[in-house]
């Protein structure tokens, strides 16, 4: 009643369990639950026996029945503590240590039953005791105590009852699990008479089994075609799918695979899996014919029922066994089978999987054996071969696309080891198209692009071809490995394929993604570009050149600075001869068009700029446009770099002076000032020429000493050579000279009186001055030139004072010398030729004292020596004709008066005579008219007679004339019309 | 006392003369009849003779020296501005340019751009080079004139004398040059050879008049004054030098006349009243000495 009552609640206790989907955390909650209820129910109705003094055989036997419950529920918390447990633990204690408790009560079940039955020898159950205690041994125990246990429970056992059967199965089951066949047979032969029961095809199989094991197949056959019958009785346990499954084996065993194939055919359905089975056992007979005869029949199962996958089993196997028995042929059409059942169906993974596996390692065997000999000059090889091996992985890229690429280079392996060599470039271009494709940059695509490089150069191709080969080859090998051990060197083999066929942009492109990956090699990047730039120069690609030009500019590939100078110089020369040429031929609008137009650009380096600007300035220039010239050249000077300036400075000087010539002295001064000023403190060969250039256009403009010194004064710290700014100063001051601007004249030499020359020069201009001045004048220029001559004692014009003091006071003399002979009431002849005597003396004295002078003088001062010698003649003249003698007759008178003619025709002529001598030394000097005018009449009136100079003074007055009122331009002319 | 007068008035005058120099009265001629130099120099063509001229001209050398002579610098000088990079070794040229500045008395750039001429002359053809270094040098002395450089322009003239003789241009300037430091013998040769070449020239009139009045020989001082055109005798300049004649010719009432109803330029004003004072005096001595006469 009691074991009742725990069946039934653990039976609705599990049934409970698996009424309901569970989480595993809940269902182990359960589990500990059900299992402590379980416990906990044994253990009460343990302790319920124990406690029943008067318990007998049967009580005891249920206290063996609860033992052996317990083991059970305590090996399955053990089991579950295992789980549980570390790899650590497990490992170290071992797993046995886990369970003690289930071993120590399987030891008290054990050992309480074997004490029960001495105690009850007369136990009609016994026979159960002794056959649950076979099972208990069997589960936790030995297998010795199992065998011994069960043959105790036969041996006590009542004839044909139920635990003698089960006994004798769990016997025969024991001894078929141990292998002891024969053993097992005994007992399956006792087991076998009794067909009542449900497991009599399961024991038929296994009996069959049994005999098969001990080689009767025929019996073996028998038994499990009869355990085969029990499965269309329902009241039997069906063996179906076991059955089906060995049956095979049977049927090859006893030699009946035709009758298996007909028994397959009939009973299942699809037949073919267990076709295939059979067509195994088939095979381990060796038997292809019988085997193949299987394997038909399966493949006639499957497209009767058109399941493709079957077929692909079918076919698999088909494989594996052409394969196994050399079926070349077979194997091949096979493989073509496949094909087309993958194309027109979908097929499961694992069969594509194992067809390509086996076609692959097909292929491949035929590949390595394809060339026996491979060192041959002449290749040797069956073509059929070639052909399939080369169809296999044509096969092979349709059913494993993944692995396309390794298939196509597979091929081109195998052309290349014929010698084909187009062929095998073709293989390997295709492999790495699929790797494209794929974006597979694995081994098998660097493979292939290795192997197309060393294939280019044995295949011999047209050029064309070879290079298109070759670029493909290069640069899709860097596409797929921009960096490896290779793409160094793959990189420059490419730049140089590109370059040698011109194809400039490809090859900058490559030198870009070079330098991008490997900027490390910088010098070679130099020599790649280099060699661009220079196609580009002879290609007078401006666009490009300016381009690099501009970057190279601003450091890229850290060019050397004559490289890059050189550069920009040809990148101009290329730019500016276009634009030259249009120059020449007179296109001047679209020759500046052109250089505006690089001026404007973005692209071109500053330095064009500025050369473009320039360029616009000089044409203006040209065109004789100062103002738009000077507007480009300011850009242009805004944005040159100083260093190359100063290389054109010949040229701005040029420009500098042409403004001149175009009539614009402050743009001409502006320039020359501003390069001056900009390369102050740098040695240049026009350095001084622009110096030259800003003074010499101020005293054009100015004639101001101010302005001069002002700008000699901004020059200060400019390092001008001295003796160069020694003859400048004697230019500025020739023409303040030439603009005879005394005042001027003297304030520039004020703060240049250290410069001998130039006080030689101003010395020269004083002393003209001073002639040049009338005489009241003389004493003040005499003021300003005495200590300015002190200053400057290099102008040698002290002494100039002293002796014009004795020229003037001999003329003074001279003009003061009266001829007045003495009137007497009555002449006296001797008295008379007296003061004629007299007065020739004079005029003798005269003449020696002009001599004497003349000696110690100047020019200018002889001038005026000899500019008076002439007046004492004329005033003696004037005075022997104007003298009447008196109380003389009129014959006396007459005689007197032609004597006196004779001797004033000889004065007159006398006086003629020096007037022409001074002229002629005048004229002789060139001092024709330096010597001034007023310096020339002055003080001459004083010999005249009253009325004559009354009439000079009135005609002076009058002064009718001036040369510069009268003298003309020369405009027109005869010769030149 | 006269004397005493004279020579203050000879110091004002003194002064003055510095200033005639500074200033131009209207010489201009009004037909080429009269015009010894109408086919060399520009300088005494009235506005409308060059107005005439510019029509007629081609040439844009000349054309420039039509604007500059009619006091159009921007245009004259404009004009040589936009052919000077064809020109640059064309002494015309720059002898154009130099008058153009001599013209507007800027004689500093006028002497630059002659000096360019003068460099430009090796590179002249050699049947225009003696002209075109005539034409500079005689326009270079007229700027040595300018600055009193008297000795480099009388060299000036005589070069360009020499280098084309037929030129009546530089002998006339050389002429005055000669009158301006009263070698009036010089001055005379010059003269009476141009005389030949055109009796009528006002100035050449004018100056023979006026070197024969200094050598005082009044009756070929009137007789060459008195050939100048009518037109001109009233010309500020040759005015004072006719009344003197006819003072001296004891005129004295036309020399009155003809001095008393003129206007003249400022810089003539203060000599014409010295001669009308001295015109005055001798009217009053005349009357006198008719009066005591009778």
């Amino acid at each position: 009643m009691i074991k009742m009552l725990i069946l039934t609640g653990s039976l609705a206790f599990i049934t409970h369990i698996h009424a309901e989907e569970k989480n595993p955390a809940a269902i182990q909650l359960e589990n500990q639950e059900r299992w402590s209820k379980l416990m906990n129910l044994i253990n009460r109705e343990i302790q319920t026996i124990k406690s029943n003094k008067y318990s007998g055989a049967e009580l005891k036997h249920r206290l063996f029945e609860l033992y052996s419950e317990k083991i059970k529920l305590i090996r399955e918390k053990e089991t579950q503590n295992l789980l549980k447990a570390n790899a650590q633990d497990v490992a170290s204690k071992g797993k046995d240590s886990f369970f003690k408790n289930s071993r120590e009560q399987y030891q008290t079940a054990q050992k309480y039953a074997l004490s029960l039955i001495p105690q009850y020898p007369n136990y009609e159950r016994t026979s159960e005791i002794y056959y649950a205690m076979a099972i208990n041994s069997r589960d936790f125990g030995s297998a010795e105590d199992t065998e011994n246990f069960l043959k105790m429970a036969i041996a006590t056992s009542k004839e044909q009852n139920k635990t003698m059967y089960n006994a004798k199965v769990a016997l025969a089951e024991y001894y078929y699990n141990n292998k002891k066949y024969n053993q097992a047979i005994s007992y399956y032969t006792d087991v076998l008479k009794n067909n009542d029961k449900e497991w009599y095809g399961k024991h038929l199989y296994n009996a069959s089994w049994c005999y098969l094991k001990e080689r009767n197949f025929k019996r073996a056959l028998e038994l499990i075609k009869e355990s085969f019958e029990t499965t269309k009785n329902k009241k039997y346990v069906s063996m179906k799918e076991q059955i089906n499954q060995a049956i095979g084996i049977f049927f090859v065993q006893a030699d009946a695979t035709k009758e298996g194939i007909e028994f397959y055919e009939k009973n299942t359905t699809p037949s073919s899996p267990w076709l295939l089975m059979l067509a195994a056992s088939s095979m381990n007979k060796n038997n292809f014919a019988l085997t193949d005869d299987v394997l038909k029949a399966a493949l006639r199962d499957t497209k009767s029922r058109k399941n493709a996958n079957d077929e692909m089993k079918v076919r698999l196997a088909q494989l594996d066994i052409y394969r196994e028995n050399k079926k070349d042929d077979l194997y091949f059409e096979v493989t073509n089978n496949i094909l087309d059942l993958f194309k027109k169906n979908k097929l499961e993974k694992d069969d594509i999987f194992n067809a390509t596996n086996k076609i692959k390692e097909v292929a491949g065997f035929m590949q390595i054996n394809l060339v026996k000999d491979k060192k041959a000059e002449e290749v040797k090889y069956n073509k059929d071969d070639f052909k399939k091996i080369m169809r296999y992985f044509d096969i092979l890229t349709v059913l494993d696309k993944p692995n396309k690429n390794l298939y196509r280079y597979f091929q081109g392996e195998t052309a290349l080891s014929t010698h084909d060599f187009k062929s095998a470039l073709k293989y390997y271009i295709r492999s790495v198209m699929n790797s494209k494709m794929n974006k597979d940059a694995g081994e098998i695509t660097k493979k292939s692009f290795e192997a197309m490089l060393s294939t280019l150069e044995l295949a011999k191709l047209e050029k064309k071809k070879e290079n298109e080969y070759t670029i493909f080859a290069l640069k899709n090998y860097l596409i797929f490995y921009p960096k490896s051990e290779k793409s160094q060197v793959i990189y420059q083999k490419l730049f140089s394929k590109y370059f040698e066929l011109h194809q400039t942009k490809k090859a900058v492109n490559i030198l870009l993604v070079y330098k991008k990956n490997y900027s490390e090699d910088e010098k070679i990047h130099r020599e790649m570009l280099t060699q661009i730039l220079d196609t580009y120069i002879e290609e007078k690609n401006t666009d490009k050149l300016a381009f690099w030009v501009k970057r190279i500019e601003k450091g890229y590939l850290n060019y050397s600075k004559d490289y890059i100078e050189n550069s920009i110089a040809i990148l101009g020369g290329l730019l500016f001869d276009k634009y030259q040429a249009m120059e020449k031929k007179g296109q001047m609008k679209e020759a500046m068009n052109g250089y505006e137009s690089i001026f404007e650009s973005k692209q071109y380096p500053n330095r064009i700029k500025a050369e473009a600007a320039y360029a616009m300035a000089t044409l203006h220039q040209e065109q004789n446009k100062v103002k738009d010239s000077y507007k480009w050249l300011v850009k242009s000077l805004e944005i040159y770099d100083n260093k190359d300036l100063i290389k054109i400075t010949p040229s701005l000087l040029v420009l500098a002076k042409g403004y001149r010539l175009l009539q614009n002295f402050e743009v001409s001064s502006e320039l020359a000032s501003n390069i001056s000023k900009r390369f102050c403190d740098q040695a240049f060969k026009e350095k001084e020429g622009f110096y030259e250039i800003v003074l010499a256009n101020n005293v054009i403009e100015n004639t101001e000493a101010k302005g001069l010194l002002s700008q000699e004064d901004s020059f200060k710290s400019c390092k001008l050579d001295k003796r160069f700014l020694e003859k400048n100063q004697l230019d500025n001051m020739e023409q303040l000279i030439l603009s005879d601007n005394l005042s001027e004249v003297i304030a520039y030499f004020q703060t240049h009186t250290a410069n001998d020359k130039l006080a030689r020069l101003v010395g020269r201009f004083l002393r003209f001055k001073f002639w040049q001045a009338p005489s009241k004048e003389k004493e003040v220029l005499k003021k300003i030139i005495l200590p300015l001559n002190e200053k400057a004692p290099g102008m040698n014009i002290g002494n100039m004072f002293n002796q014009y003091e004795n020229v003037a006071n001999f003329r003074e003399k001279v003009l003061a010398q009266k001829f007045n002979f003495t009137i007497l009431p009555q002449f006296n002849e001797e008295k008379y030729n007296s003061e004629i005597e007299q007065y020739f003396n004079i005029i003798q004295d005269l003449n020696k004292e002009a001599t004497l002078l003349s000696k110690e003088s100047t020019p200018e001062e002889i001038i005026l020596i000899r500019d008076v010698l002439d007046v004492p003649y004329f005033a003696l003249v004037d005075a022997i004709n104007s003298f009447i003698p008196k109380g003389v007759d009129s014959k006396y008178l007459d005689g007197f008066k032609t004597g006196m003619r004779q001797i004033t025709e000889s004065l007159t002529a006398k006086g003629l005579q020096v007037d022409r001598e001074k002229t002629a030394y005048l004229e002789k000097n060139n001092y024709f008219f330096e010597v001034q005018k007023h310096a020339k009449f002055e003080n001459k009136k004083s010999m005249l007679s009253e009325e004559k100079i009354a009439e000079r003074n009135l005609q002076e007055s009058l002064n009718f004339h001036s040369a510069l009122l009268f003298t003309n331009t020369l405009d027109l002319s005869k010769a030149r019309k | 006392m006269r004397l005493e007068k004279m020579k203050y008035k000879i110091f004002l005058l003194s002064g003055l003369l510095v200033g005639c120099a500074t200033q131009t009265f209207e010489k201009k001629i009004e037909t080429s009849d009269v015009d010894l130099l109408k086919e060399e120099s520009l300088m005494r063509y009235n506005t409308n003779r060059l107005e005439t001229m510019d029509d007629k001209e081609q040439d844009f050398v000349s054309k420039a020296l039509l604007a500059c002579h009619q006091k159009k610098f921007t245009k004259g000088m404009g004009i040589l501005e936009s052919e000077m990079h064809k020109n640059k070794t064309n002494a015309f040229y720059w002898n154009a340019l130099g008058t153009c500045y001599f013209l507007k008395r800027d004689f500093q750039k006028a002497m630059f751009y002659y000096d360019l001429g003068v460099e430009a002359l090796p590179m002249t053809k050699a049947e225009s080079h003696p002209l075109a270094e005539a034409t500079l040098v005689n326009n270079i002395g007229l700027i040595q004139l300018n600055f009193r450089r008297y000795n480099e322009a009388y060299d000036s003239f005589n070069r360009a004398k020499n280098l084309v003789p037929n030129l009546f241009t530089p002998e006339f300037n050389m002429a005055q040059l000669y009158m301006e430091f009263d070698e009036n013998d010089k001055a005379l040769t010059i003269l009476k050879k141009l005389e030949t070449k055109n009796a009528d020239d006002i100035d050449l009139l004018y100056s023979l008049s006026l070197v024969y009045y200094r050598k005082n020989e009044i009756d070929k001082s009137y007789n060459a004054i008195n050939r100048i055109k009518k037109d001109y005798l009233n010309r500020p300049d040759i005015v004072g030098l006719y009344a003197y004649n006819l003072m001296k010719k004891n005129r004295l009432a036309e020399a009155k006349e003809i001095i008393g109803k003129r206007l003249y330029a400022h810089e003539y004003d203060k000599r014409n009243k010295i001669l009308l004072e001295e015109i005055d005096q001798k009217l009053k001595e005349q009357a006198k000495l008719e009066k005591t006469s009778k």
